[in-house]
């Protein structure tokens, strides 16, 4: 069952008592939701997930709500409680959508279940992925998003999971999370890209988060195979330009981006040497995104000529 | 142990740490994981690989580099043995 098989009222009632536990591709979290406007805004934005039931084992148990009895109607605002302990400070009520996001991501980083992570978007294409680790503010979501709607598979703008089993890379697309000139820019490039409300005033400036395209959801139990690391940096003006990465480099650009790489222990250093390994390692410098999804398409097909040659 | 361009990442199982290691560093521990050898020997062939003379320079630098990679526990002294 998808979310938007669950009759409105019916969503708001499981939401505020007993809760949902929305499958979001390699995690599932049991979601309790008691502000009625967050309903309608979580609605819109998770329509095509599908809700476990009955449900299995959840990775984290998230739930968002006022603060307080009085803050529900004097000041109101949201506050986000993991397992059943208060995290982040209060926000104003109408940008309680960000607490749910911001707790969806902190529950796939801190669950003592998770795989390894790194903090990087990833997309796919042909049957290989492309992880694109960079800093906060790199322009990492903004690309994701522009080459989910030309002919790559949106798995995460934020997370790379990879599996314990075989080092593939599962998918946990989400709403991306664009900021600021991103939002107008995304608008721009792709018309059928559909938004949340803008939330202003937030640490990050204002923030939008655009739906991931349909088919990024419909197989996000597909899992893929590594096959390049492309770093990007956004500079404003600059044409698209690539420059090869030396595996070491790559390596330790990986690492850095990994959130639990030191409990992963051995693990983590197979999977990781296993992609230097496997992948060639660059940094992409853009500001226009035409010109940069070009650049990703030909990085691909060398990717792929390199595979097939003897 | 993974090796690009002459560098090399190692696991360390005694303390679960990655090491990222430089080319000389590298080298040096693929010479000592190979099997026993005397300093004197180790810094001739170091002197071969970086095709430099044996020089006390380069021997205070391999023995620092021998001295790192023990204290990190990924090598110990033949005579510890």
């Amino acid at each position: 069952m998808l979310i938007s098989d669950i009759p409105h009222a019916a969503l708001a009632q499981r939401l505020r008592q007993e809760g949902v536990h929305i499958d979001t591709g390699a995690f599932t979290t049991h979601l309790r939701i008691g502000l009625p406007h967050l309903v309608e805004e979580f609605a819109q934005m998770y329509a095509q997930y599908p809700v476990e039931d009955p449900p299995g084992i959840d990775d984290a148990r998230l739930r968002i709500d006022a603060p307080s009895f009085i803050s529900r109607y004097w000041a109101p605002s949201a506050a986000a409680w993991m397992d059943g302990e208060k995290f982040f400070d209060p926000v104003p009520a109408k940008r309680a959508y960000t607490v749910l996001e911001s707790g969806l991501n902190w529950a796939v980083a801190t669950s003592l279940l998770s795989p390894m992570l790194v903090h990087a978007a990833v997309v796919e294409r042909a049957n290989r992925a492309a992880i694109l680790p960079a800093p906060t503010g790199s322009g990492k979501s903004t690309l994701s998003a522009a080459l989910s709607w030309r002919g790559w598979r949106l798995l995460s703008d934020e997370m790379t999971v990879f599996s314990f089993e075989d080092g593939t890379i599962l998918p946990n697309p989400r709403p991306v999370s664009l900021k600021n000139k991103a939002i107008e820019i995304i608008a721009a490039f792709e018309p059928r890209a559909q938004f949340s409300p803008i939330y202003t005033g937030t640490a990050k400036g204002d923030v939008a988060y655009m739906r991931p395209p349909a088919d990024a959801v419909a197989r996000f139990k597909e899992s893929v195979l590594p096959g390049l690391v492309v770093a990007p940096q956004y500079h404003e003006g600059m044409r698209a330009t690539v420059k090869r990465m030396e595996k070491m480099e790559g390596l330790r650009w990986l690492i850095d981006n990994a959130v639990n790489y030191s409990s992963m222990l051995r693990m983590g250093f197979d999977t990781l040497t296993g992609i230097a390994e496997r992948c060639e390692f660059y940094i992409l410098t853009y500001s226009d995104l035409e010109e940069a999804v070009d650049v990703m398409n030909r990085l691909l097909e060398e990717s792929l000529s390199t595979a097939a040659s003897p | 142990m993974h090796c690009w361009g002459g560098e090399c990442a190692v696991f360390n199982r005694l303390s679960g740490d990655t090491h990222l290691l430089d080319v000389v560093s590298s080298e040096v521990l693929r010479i000592v994981t190979a099997g026993t050898v005397e300093t004197e020997q180790l810094c001739q062939k170091i002197a071969e690989f970086l095709d430099l003379p044996n020089s006390a320079d380069l021997k205070e630098n391999v023995s620092e580099i021998l001295a790192s990679l023990d204290e990190l526990g990924l090598i110990e002294p033949a005579d510890a043995c």
